[in-house]
């Protein structure tokens, strides 16, 4: 439990630069979105590698959707585990327009939700600090119970 | 005639919602063959556009006049069409926005309408697009023998102007005139001609990554999505060709590049948009080119019996003068009335 809270902590920080990386590309070296998720899935740690490759290889077998696409994946473990609501409809509003518009609208769009993400990372962290203590301290608890039961 | 899509529905159609597609697959398997225009408004009917009928899209994939019978493309939805034509990466196209249109696999051009954004006082981009206008690209092959002898002048391809008004088939033509030409052809004694193609729309060869996706020959040199004047002078400077084809002419500076390509010693094979040489010649830097004897031949098409019209044939005389020729294929000499 504790861990599922720290680790929605990474998936968030992950995120943020996938995003940095993204308005990069599109802003600025005007690369093409699949070949995008094609680098970021090089780039990302493992967790975020995952989820960029199957959206590139979703896109490359002919998904008419973004959207579809990303609502399918996070959906799926271990993501599914580890995002938080917040940021799952942070990214669901940014695949419901990406590629579809010129790269400052695409840019104001993914600043949009750089920014929503960063209060989910706010939150987030509250959560850690507050209930994954709180877990942990649990967990020993549950442990000794465990042990005085069968003492 | 050979057809280079038979009955198959376009590829990218398949992008669309599977309600549209399969009305559009029950019109295609009828009426494919004849549609030259797919119109697609947010949030209001599909329209398509066949050689002699037009009308809107409906359920059963047959057309009707009455609006309320057409099946409606949604505002999302032609967006996601649209991304998905454009692989995701519409931002990519920031000249093709600002010029309103986009040429995509396949050669089709696809027209575009939305808010356009301002810079400076002028159009920067189009933005919000709402509106998409798909002209179907078509290889005709064999549609440009028959012209092969008003542009085959003794030993060399004549210096050649193809006038016709939009959707006349003048693109076609070029696509075929350049294939055939490439090839060479025996029955006319024409012999294989190195030919270097200015493909600034992308639309006669159909470049994806550069390859020609229609036929445009063996001996032709694609210079795709390349803007013509430049074009034609790195044409004339790198590749030695023997022809240069160039579609749609239009300001002063494709008439100077025309000018300088065809004193190069290289023939000129170019179409303009016009109903008449009346009204190409009042355009003043086409007139002025005119007079200057810069074709020797000028092909006047229009849609009246259909696309590929031939409604006259101009031949430049001593004087300079253009004559209109009364002449079939098979003729030889050139009878005309001086103009």
């Amino acid at each position: 439990m504790a861990r599922r809270y720290g680790q929605r902590v990474q998936l968030i920080i992950a995120l943020k630069s996938a995003l940095t990386t993204l308005e990069t590309e599109i802003v600025y070296a005007q690369n093409g979105l699949p070949d995008i998720f094609k680098r970021l899935a090089q780039t990302e740690s493992e967790l975020l590698a995952s989820f960029f490759v199957a959206t590139h290889q979703a896109l490359a077998d002919g998904k008419r959707h973004l959207l579809d696409v990303w609502s399918e994946l996070f959906d799926r473990l271990p993501l599914k585990r580890y995002i938080g609501l917040r940021e799952k409809e942070a990214l669901m509003d940014l695949a419901r327009s990406l590629g579809q518009y010129d790269r400052f609208s695409e840019q104001k769009r993914i600043q949009l939700t750089r920014f929503e993400l960063e209060e989910a990372y706010r939150e987030a962290k509250q959560n850690h600090e507050r209930y994954g203590k709180m877990a942990r301290t649990m967990g020993v608890l549950f442990g000794l119970l465990i042990m005085i039961l069968f003492w | 005639m050979l057809e280079n899509m038979k009955d198959a529905l376009p590829y990218f159609l398949s992008y669309l919602p599977d309600g549209l597609q399969f009305a559009l697959s029950n019109y295609w398997r009828v009426n494919g063959m004849h549609t030259e225009e797919i119109r697609m408004r947010s949030e209001q009917p599909i329209e398509l556009i066949a050689h002699h009928v037009s009308g809107f899209l409906t359920r059963s994939g047959k057309l009707s006049l009455d609006t309320h019978e057409g099946l409606v493309i949604r505002r999302e939805e032609l967006r996601a069409f649209l991304a998905k034509m454009v692989d995701f990466s519409l931002y990519t196209l920031e000249e093709e926005l600002r010029r309103g249109y986009i040429t995509i696999a396949g050669g089709h051009r696809v027209g575009l309408a939305g808010q356009a954004v301002l810079r400076n006082g002028k159009v920067d981009h189009l933005k919000a697009i709402s509106s998409l206008n798909i002209r179907l690209a078509r290889a005709r092959l064999g549609v440009g023998e028959a012209f092969l002898p008003y542009i085959w002048y003794k030993t060399r391809v004549a210096q050649t102007l193809i006038v016709s008004p939009p959707r006349a088939g003048k693109t076609t033509l070029l696509r075929d005139l350049v294939r055939i030409l490439s090839k060479g052809e025996r029955r006319f004694d024409i012999p294989p001609q190195r030919i270097s193609l200015i493909d600034e729309r992308s639309e006669i060869a159909a470049c994806v990554d550069g390859v020609p996706t229609l036929d445009v020959g063996p001996r032709t040199d694609v210079l795709d999505a390349c803007p013509k004047v430049e074009g034609m002078m790195m044409a004339i400077r790198s590749l030695g060709p023997d022809v240069v084809a160039v579609d749609e002419l239009g300001g002063a500076e494709d008439m100077e590049a025309v000018d300088a390509a065809r004193r190069s010693g290289v023939s000129v094979l170019a179409t303009i948009h016009g109903a008449s040489l009346d009204e190409v010649m009042r355009r003043h830097h086409v007139s002025r080119l005119l007079e200057s004897g810069a074709f020797e031949r000028i092909l006047i098409f229009s849609r009246r019996r259909g696309p590929l019209t031939l409604e006259a044939i101009y031949t430049l005389g001593k004087d300079g003068a253009m004559i209109k020729a009364h002449l079939k294929a098979s003729e030889t000499g050139l009878v005309g009335d001086r103009r």
